[in-house]
């Protein structure tokens, strides 16, 4: 394609024949008029000319097809010097600002910083599996949904019961599921003893997830069966930390139960929970929980996780799982204890993603519209420092005009001068994030286990990314008006030394953008003081500032339910009598924090009005509960030594009778609440104050009151 | 007055030829053809189109450099100037033709001593 001459003027291309032509003809003319000064005819001249030339429509064509080539090299060579002489220049008047450029730069990197950590912090909870998982992408959480008929809404929860597990485990659509529960164990005894964070897992977890172990091997399904020899896998940084990393740590023990745990296996490193919680020991199911731990129907623990079959189709699979999950259940189905339209649901691998998604999520994508905002804050205000700047270089730029240096140059060097600018800034970010960017996580989301701030494949080009691009955004203001004005004009206004007046109607609108942003920012954080301020306000009716609560956590196989409930007694007893401790009562969950529901019914009455808050939620307690946690007594609610009564607790106050509703925290029966059964609360283990494992009825856990 | 017979070049001096024209100062394509011919009395037959299309060959080696400017009366002319490279490449140049040329003048001389 041929432009135009005037368009291949203006873009600096050159034509090659037009070039040789004009060579060529300077030539002659040249030659000839040599030749006629040495007393030639003008004819005579141009013969001799031609003859010296040689063959000239030839050497034409030879000379236009190596001056295409010369073209383009030249072209070449002229753009990379004023590349680098913008860059120089750019360089010097970065160099040359010090003062103004180190703010430039730390403004950027807080604003930057502040997004790198966001997305270190986005990336884990919504964007990148948890590592070590083979083909994530067909992995499934198990969750069952269920119409909430207080609510009116259906709702998943991914907290299943060992039975129910066990129940998808025949079907043709998935692998699995495997299920695991997270809770704290304990280590060693006496002053030595410490607690690990720890996963009980079903032997098909690891093979389901395509984990391959560091070392050794990992928990297979010989390991978790009833009265298996209790094995333990450890995770990469245990065993550096513990055991320094040593091949022989495999056939050691870990002090965990009744029996010592035999270490199999080494997972890889950062091997997280599919919550993304840290996990320091995996210890197979039964053993670690009990033989029955899979037969029970109301004791809601597990995570499940199945992966679908590559032949099939989800739709079809939900089917398949949730005809299973109501066979599992049909007893509980026929006789209205468990809802018939209960379903099964396959949930993305990342919890986060929902549905259910935990409050973790909500932070996190606040957190991220806040740094978002703060970047922007940054942005602005360096494009006004750097408008203020060019405003009073205006008389240099406009002498630099003068000289006939190009505007194009002028603009890109400003332009380069704020990509410069945001690079470093981009780099002082790194740096920010890299140092507080893990602490600032763990602050925000304690729960998660952080990874280092990785330079993974993505953390690195996104920075670069975002720095180039803000500085290239607040350079904008500062090449807009450097290409405006003409050098005479700009000259004599910078002899009165003010700035021209759409240079202050620009500044003034980016204070004005700052101002809004912070503004908003303020309006925010001002809200959220107030809703914390109002939380704390409310009163919850107890007194919970000189609680103390004691959660012992036992040895899984150590104790049997007696000597849990003999040492509750012991506890009870014999605290008061510490000078400093009021009372003391024995609690099966925490104070408004677990709590169980059921269905309540009373004989001779069928119905009790439905209330406006719902479910009965049901607190088991012993008697000095109400004087401990000082609860005004109610006339009705009189709880006897000796005999343990249930009583509302939490938000709602009042009963009724509906189907019991599964879910996180439910229970079956209403003699859940009788003595008998909460002496014989499950395993141990189950007391961890795991917070979401649900475990609905844990063994006691003791309050006092100093 | 009768015109001594021009001899014919040997492959490879045009190049050396045009770097040493251009040695002293930036000439344009007629003032390289003129100097050659005044240096060497006409003496070498030189085709003035053979040297643009050395001077253009030069350039894309890299050792020569062109840009438009005026001429002595005015007149819009190419002019060309060694780059750093080119004044490295006609020192080499030099040295090797300076060798080449004593080499085989010994020789000849020698002959001459023979007889």
């Amino acid at each position: 394609v041929k432009l135009p001459v005037g368009v291949r003027r203006l873009l600096r291309l050159s034509d090659p024949d037009r070039d040789v032509g004009e060579e060529l003809a300077h030539h002659f003319e040249q030659a000839i008029a040599d030749l006629r000064a040495q007393g030639l005819s003008e004819s005579q001249a141009r013969q001799e000319a031609v003859r010296r030339f040689g063959d000239v429509l030839r050497y034409r064509r030879e000379l236009a097809a190596l001056e295409r080539d010369n073209g383009r090299r030249r072209r070449r060579v002229r753009s990379v010097e004023s590349a680098w002489e913008v860059l120089k220049h750019a360089v010097r008047s970065i160099m040359r600002a010090r003062a103004l450029s180190l703010a430039i730069i730390l403004t950027l990197a807080l604003g930057l910083g502040t997004n790198v950590m966001m997305y270190a912090l986005v990336d884990r909870l919504l964007l990148s599996p948890p590592e070590h998982v083979r083909e994530p992408e067909r992995l499934r959480r198990v969750m069952i949904e269920t119409y909430s008929e207080t609510q009116r809404v259906r709702s998943a929860d991914g907290i299943l019961a060992g039975a129910d597990v066990l129940d998808l485990q025949g079907a043709r659509s998935i692998d699995g599921p495997a299920a695991w529960l997270e809770q704290r164990f304990t280590v060693g005894h006496g002053l030595a003893a410490r607690e690990l964070d720890g996963a009980a897992v079903t032997g098909n977890y690891f093979a389901l997830l395509g984990t391959e172990p560091a070392l050794g091997r990992f928990i297979m399904a010989a390991d978790d069966a009833a009265g298996a020899v209790p094995v333990a896998v450890i995770s990469y940084e245990l065993w550096q930390t513990e055991f320094g990393g040593r091949a022989e740590v495999l056939g050691s023990t870990l002090d965990l139960g009744a029996a010592p745990y035999t270490i199999v296996g080494v997972a890889p490193p950062r091997t997280t929970s599919l919550r993304l919680r840290r996990v320091d020991v995996w210890l197979p199911a039964r053993p670690a929980l009990g033989d029955n731990i899979f037969e029970r129907r109301n004791w809601y623990a597990f995570g499940a996780v199945a992966r679908l079959r590559h032949d099939a189709v989800e739709t079809s699979a939900l089917a398949e799982l949730t005809a299973l999950h109501l066979r599992g259940r049909s007893e509980q189905v026929e006789t209205g204890q468990y809802p018939r339209d209960a379903r099964v649901l396959l949930a993305p691998l990342l919890e986060a993603r929902g549905p259910a998604a935990g409050a973790e999520v909500r932070v996190a994508k606040w957190m991220v519209a806040v740094s978002m905002i703060v970047l922007l804050i940054a942005v602005v205000n360096v494009a006004n420092l750097m408008l203020a700047r060019a405003v009073r270089q205006g008389r240099e730029v406009a002498v630099r005009l003068a000289l006939g240096i190009s505007r194009v140059r002028l603009v890109s060097q400003l332009l380069l001068e704020g990509v410069l600018l945001g690079l470093l800034g981009g780099a002082a970010a790194l740096l920010l994030a890299w140092y507080t960017g893990a602490g600032l996580s763990a602050v925000l989301l304690p729960d998660v286990a952080w990874r280092e701030l990785g330079w993974g494949a993505d953390l690195l080009p996104l920075t670069l990314l975002l720095s180039c691009f803000a500085g290239l955004v607040a350079a904008t203001a500062a090449a807009l008006h450097a290409s405006r004005g003409s050098p005479g004009g700009t000259l004599r206004a910078a002899r009165n030394t003010g700035p021209t007046r759409s240079a202050s109607r620009v500044r003034a609108s980016l204070a004005l953008a700052q101002a809004a942003l912070s503004a908003i920012l303020l309006i925010g954080a001002g809200l959220f003081v107030r809703s914390l301020d109002a939380v704390r306000a409310v009163d919850l009716g107890i007194a919970l500032d000189d609680v103390l609560y004691i959660n012992p956590i036992f040895r899984p196989g150590t104790t049997t339910a007696d000597d849990r409930a003999a040492l509750a007694q012991r506890i009870v007893d014999e605290l008061p009598e510490h000078p400093r401790l009021l009372a003391a009562a024995v609690t099966a969950t925490p104070p408004l924090l677990g709590s169980m529901n059921t269905d309540v019914r009373v004989p001779g009455m069928d119905h009790l009005p439905q209330a406006g808050e719902g479910e009965a939620w049901m607190q088991v307690v012993s008697a000095g509960y109400f004087r401990t946690l000082q609860i005004p007594a109610h006339p009705w609610a009189r709880i006897r030594a000796g005999r343990l009564a249930q009583c509302p607790s939490g938000r709602s106050s009042s009963m009724k009778p509906r189907p019991a509703r599964c879910g996180r925290g439910a229970t079956r029966s209403a003699s859940a609440c009788s003595s008998r059964r909460m002496q014989n609360a499950p395993t141990s283990s189950a007391s961890s104050a795991t917070r979401g494992s649900g475990a609905s009825t844990r063994a006691p856990h003791f309050s006092s009151t100093t | 007055m009768r015109r001594p017979r021009p001899l014919e070049l040997v492959q490879g001096t045009l190049d050396l030829l045009v770097l040493k024209a251009l040695g002293c100062e930036p000439r344009h394509g007629y003032a390289v053809a003129r100097w050659v011919r005044e240096r060497t009395g006409g003496r070498l037959e030189v085709e003035e189109g053979a040297l643009y299309t050395a001077l253009h060959r030069l350039e894309r080696r890299g050792w020569v450099e062109a840009e438009w400017g005026l001429s002595e009366n005015n007149r819009r002319a190419k002019y060309y100037a060694l780059t750093a490279a080119g004044r490295r490449q006609l020192g080499v140049e030099t040295v090797k033709w300076t060798e080449y040329a004593e080499a085989v003048f010994a020789i000849l001389s020698s002959e001459e001593a023979e007889a």
